[in-house]
């Protein structure tokens, strides 16, 4: 794996267990271990997503514009091979 | 809203193209217990559901289904690429290839289109989550089936972790209740 | 689950969908699937000839309930069929509660709902193994069973 496969790996592993503890808080929305756990991968995410964005192309239509092209439509879309 | 992101909730990467496969695979795109489906029906019930909690776990598990169902187009649209005609006429593809080409278009297994009648939206809170109860555990047994049909690991391990997400999903629709 | 009665501050608690090895009587909670299956590295599911279920496996305590049909004969000569008891009356103890069916441990909640077990919040998978998993929760995670090959087993 090179680096933008690694960051994007690390991206998607981040973003499912956010996903995960989403799902486990909206029944459980009181939880302080869940809401803690949460947080820490929130920050870590965000994290990420800026490394990313900024070398590699936006993730969302919301995070381009960095560099002097729109990545949206120059970088490939996640089921190319 | 929604915002799309651009990556998959888990990686594709079929390695052989196989248009047999792609014609079972599909069925979680637009069969009666798919993704497509799912997705439509916890994202409707959202409305009627008189309990936060129950219209947050809906709207993020409605969500998450948007997520398979890429994943799911992303299997078919790798299994059904570069294909010659011989093959194409092989494994039986020619009648979804005749109407669509290799484009990804929502069906069950037997080709028939996806239908919203599959999903219910009942409007009342039990009646719904029970539903989607039912919804999951046959979204489960398709996988189920899916890999008891398919040996190439390349496919079999995307369809892993979603028959694992159903079971989840289940868990998770089973636990809400009403806190005042 | 929510229980709409009482304002829908109901209990919550274990599910019926345990190994399949409680005792119930007839026409249980039919929030059970039929027919056999494998589910996480179990079977259930009724065999020939049992009432269609799902993994409640009935023993009856009555003798005489899975009597065939047709067999009047047998039936009458071990069962005397007596007068139902006058208005008010209960002189067989048949109204009083007994020991058939009635779950002890979910004894407190209502009938005619479904009830799961709370998930805790701990045996959480490393973040890479989470995904490979497809969840965050080892107790959550029920692989097919490699060995099922075949419906039914």
């Amino acid at each position: 794996m090179n680096e933008q496969q690694k960051l994007y790996r690390r991206i998607q592993v981040c973003s499912f267990v956010l996903q995960e503890t989403a799902l486990y808080l909206d029944s459980h929305p009181f939880c302080r271990q869940a809401l803690r756990y949460y947080q820490k991968h929130r920050r870590l995410r965000e994290e990420l997503i800026e490394q990313y964005e900024s070398r590699y192309g936006q993730l969302t239509i919301y995070g381009g514009g960095a560099s002097g092209s729109w990545h949206w439509v120059t970088e490939p879309f996640p089921w190319e091979v | 809203m929604w915002i799309y992101e651009k990556t998959l909730q888990y990686p594709v990467k079929i390695r052989k193209p196989d248009p047999a496969t792609a014609k079972l695979i599909v069925t979680q795109l637009g069969g009666p217990d798919g993704e497509l489906g799912a997705s439509m029906r916890y994202l409707n019930q959202r409305y009627s559901m008189p309990y936060r909690e129950v219209t947050g776990m809906l709207t993020d598990i409605g969500t998450e289904e948007l997520a398979h169902l890429e994943m799911i187009g992303a299997i078919v649209a790798q299994l059904t690429r570069n294909l010659s005609i011989e093959e194409i006429k092989k494994s039986g593809f020619d009648a979804y290839f005749a109407d669509h080409t290799t484009g990804v278009y929502p069906v069950a297994a037997s080709g028939v289109p996806f239908d919203m009648k599959y999903i219910g939206v009942k409007g009342d809170a039990i009646a719904d989550l029970n539903e989607d109860l039912a919804a999951e555990q046959k979204a489960r047994v398709t996988y189920d089936n899916l890999i008891r049909l398919i040996d190439d690991p390349d496919v079999c391990d995307p369809i892993r972790y979603l028959r694992e997400r159903e079971v989840v999903h289940y868990q998770r629709f089973a636990e809400p209740k009403h806190t005042t | 689950m929510m229980d709409m009665r009482n304002n829908g501050q109901g209990p919550r608690g274990p599910i019926g969908s345990d190994s399949g090895r409680v005792r119930r009587g007839p026409a249980s909670r039919p929030s059970m699937p039929t027919g056999r299956f494998s589910l996480y590295g179990q079977t259930y599911g009724p065999r020939a000839g049992e009432n269609g279920f799902g993994a409640l496996q009935y023993e009856p305590e009555d003798p005489l309930f899975d009597a065939p049909l047709g067999e009047d004969e047998v039936r009458d000569q071990a069962v005397p069929i007596a007068d139902p008891p006058a208005a008010g009356t209960d002189p067989d103890g048949e109204n009083t509660a007994g020991t058939c069916g009635g779950d002890g441990v979910l004894a407190a909640y209502p009938l005619a709902m479904v009830y799961a077990p709370d998930q805790a919040w701990r045996e959480l998978y490393e973040d890479e193994e989470a995904l490979s998993e497809g969840t965050l929760f080892r107790e959550l995670n029920f692989p097919f069973c490699p060995g099922c090959r075949r419906s039914g087993r």
